[in-house]
């Protein structure tokens, strides 16, 4: 009886796949069966989450518009207030959007932490890229997913055509992106459910709130336009409503700009801190 | 031998005195203190998530909605627009505030199995009850009152009727901590306060005439606002500040006692019971 010195040798027929703790598992620079693992898993995790994602914004949404239309009083049914809420639905639409699109990775993130669930995927060879595009791209799902539920809400009572269903599609990445992106960060940075409501509470809805999600930026004062024009989600939103409404396309090419560079620079944030582990591995 | 047999406890009970049960009164206020000053810390050690957090809200909703509806020029009958959505909005924040208050502490020490620690000591239904809700109350109106006066330097909302305000500020906030209770209570998982949360507390508050009057808003939504508790106290609350009223004030204070009354039985009921509280 003499064992081959190396372990399971060549002689023994293993199924293609099985463990070898003799052989080095090779794979490319992009883990693309880690990526899509990764992406499964969180896909699994937002199906359980629908009623979340999908039904909460969808009601808020519907809240807000009955809240607005009555608002508007006498100038409800008149051209004006029909233009309010035209303007609004888009509006409504990017708000859900973009609020789910950070809740998500940054949830999950912090969960997977404090369970210490996090291991799972630290030890399993995905690096920075594949953790980050797995992360992004659902959250990018949640966020469209919860924005198309209300829009589909939205055309059963106010017919809201898209004008540029392209340049809608395009801004709706490029701000579903950030949002998630912004997500994972705070999922990282975050150690105790407290930081995640703080950030959420006082750094993200202001932002979304404070973006001319609800009144155009024409008719605000100097000093408030000044500081809604320095935030990135004012791009995602206006973007998408100059899809929705067709007007305004001269704009459109500057918010495409700002939110190619926040996307790219987030993006390279995040994939260093993952990639050293920052907050992951101690 | 005869040192032996004698039982040796009956050498100890002759030099201790028997132990009698505790006399506690009609209530027992030490308890009914401790389980108060528990909930009203409870909430204040995280007061950057139970204060701070939801006046920061109201204030963005009230900037948002001044901005969306009508800017600084509109007039509600022959009030300012912004004087008639102050009042509404606090009422708003303290009612959220006052229900999360209760039903997260019920609903998180059922979780963690701590509620055993509230339904072990001697504490009747009624001061079990009463110390919870005096915890939400007291979160509804600090979130209220710092609301007030942040609101109250940017717009002076005025006092018409200070009686009114604190009136309805406390019956809101009981009635909203009542329900709290009872919810987490009720509730087993988060999943289902959040439900509540969403799916009843939101539309109650948001369809209550916080941001618009009764006369702008179709028929249909007269009916469901006239069903509706939170008009009554936001109706009530708002006459205080701006002295102007949708509805009749009389039947909003019966009403708001009304609803009391019966949660306060239905509390009382499900704590005697122990119903989903002692398994």
């Amino acid at each position: 009886m003499d064992m081959p010195a190396t372990g399971l040798g060549a002689e023994t027929p293993l199924p293609a796949g099985a463990y070898r703790p003799d052989r080095r598992r090779h794979h490319r620079r992009f883990n693309t069966l880690g990526f899509l693992t990764l992406l499964g898993r969180e896909i699994k995790r937002l199906r359980k989450l629908a009623m979340l994602f999908l039904v909460a914004p969808g009601l808020s949404a519907a809240l807000y518009f009955t809240v607005f239309s009555f608002g508007l009083g006498d100038k409800r049914g008149t051209p004006e207030g029909d233009a309010i809420l035209a303007f609004l639905v888009p509006g409504l639409v990017t708000l859900s959007l973009l609020t789910q699109s950070v809740q998500i990775p940054s949830f999950s993130i912090l969960y997977a932490k404090m369970e210490g669930a996090i291991l799972d995927q630290l030890m399993a060879p995905v690096g920075a890229a594949e953790m980050l595009a797995a992360y992004v791209l659902s959250a990018m799902a949640a966020g469209v997913a919860s924005g198309a539920a209300v829009w589909v809400g939205f055309l059963i009572f106010w017919q809201a055509p898209m004008a540029d269903p392209a340049l809608v599609l395009l801004f709706v990445v490029l701000g579903s992106s950030m949002m998630a992106t912004f997500g994972v960060l705070t999922g990282l940075i975050s150690v105790k459910w407290d930081h995640l409501s703080a950030a959420m509470t006082f750094v993200f809805t202001p932002l979304i709130f404070l973006s001319g999600l609800f009144a155009p930026v024409a008719g605000m004062p100097g000093m408030l336009r000044a500081i809604v024009q320095a935030n990135p989600i004012y791009y995602a939103i206006d973007g998408v409503r100059i899809g929705f409404l067709g007007q305004g396309q001269d704009q459109a090419a500057l918010a495409v700009l700002v939110l190619v560079a926040v996307n790219v620079a987030l993006l390279a944030i995040a994939g260093t801190l993952l990639h050293r582990g920052y907050r992951l591995r101690n | 031998m005869t040192m032996l047999q004698q039982s040796p406890l009956s050498g100890i009970a002759a030099a201790t005195p028997v132990p009698a049960p505790r006399a506690l009164g009609a209530i027992n206020w030490v308890g009914f203190t401790t389980l108060t000053k528990r909930e009203i810390r409870r909430f204040l050690k995280v007061w950057v998530q139970t204060i701070a957090a939801p006046v920061v809200t109201t204030l963005l909703f009230y900037s948002v909605f001044a901005l969306a509806l009508g800017g600084v020029v509109r007039m509600v009958g022959d009030v300012p627009f912004l004087r008639f959505l102050g009042p509404g909005l606090i009422m708003m924040g303290m009612a959220q505030n006052a229900f999360a208050n209760t039903s997260s502490s019920v609903l998180v020490s059922k979780v963690q199995g701590n509620i055993v620690d509230v339904l072990m000591p001697p504490l009747s239904p009624f001061e079990f009850v009463s110390a919870f809700v005096t915890g939400g109350i007291v979160r509804g109106l600090m979130v209220g009152f710092v609301t007030w006066i942040v609101i109250q330097l940017v717009v002076p909302l005025g006092l018409h009727a200070p009686f009114y305000v604190l009136f309805h500020a406390v019956m809101a906030s009981m009635l909203l901590s009542l329900l709290g209770l009872i919810g987490g209570i009720w509730a087993d998982k988060f999943d289902h306060m959040a439900a509540i949360t969403n799916f009843v507390i939101t539309p109650l508050s948001f369809l209550s005439g916080t941001f618009y009057t009764l006369d702008s808003a179709p028929r249909f939504f007269h009916t469901v606002a006239h069903v509706n508790p939170f008009f009554y106290f936001i109706d009530g609350f708002r006459y205080g500040f701006i002295g102007r009223t949708d509805g009749t004030l009389g039947t909003g204070i019966a009403v708001m006692l009304g609803i009391n009354l019966v949660l306060w039985l239905v509390a009382l009921r499900m704590v005697s019971t122990g119903y989903k509280l002692k398994a």
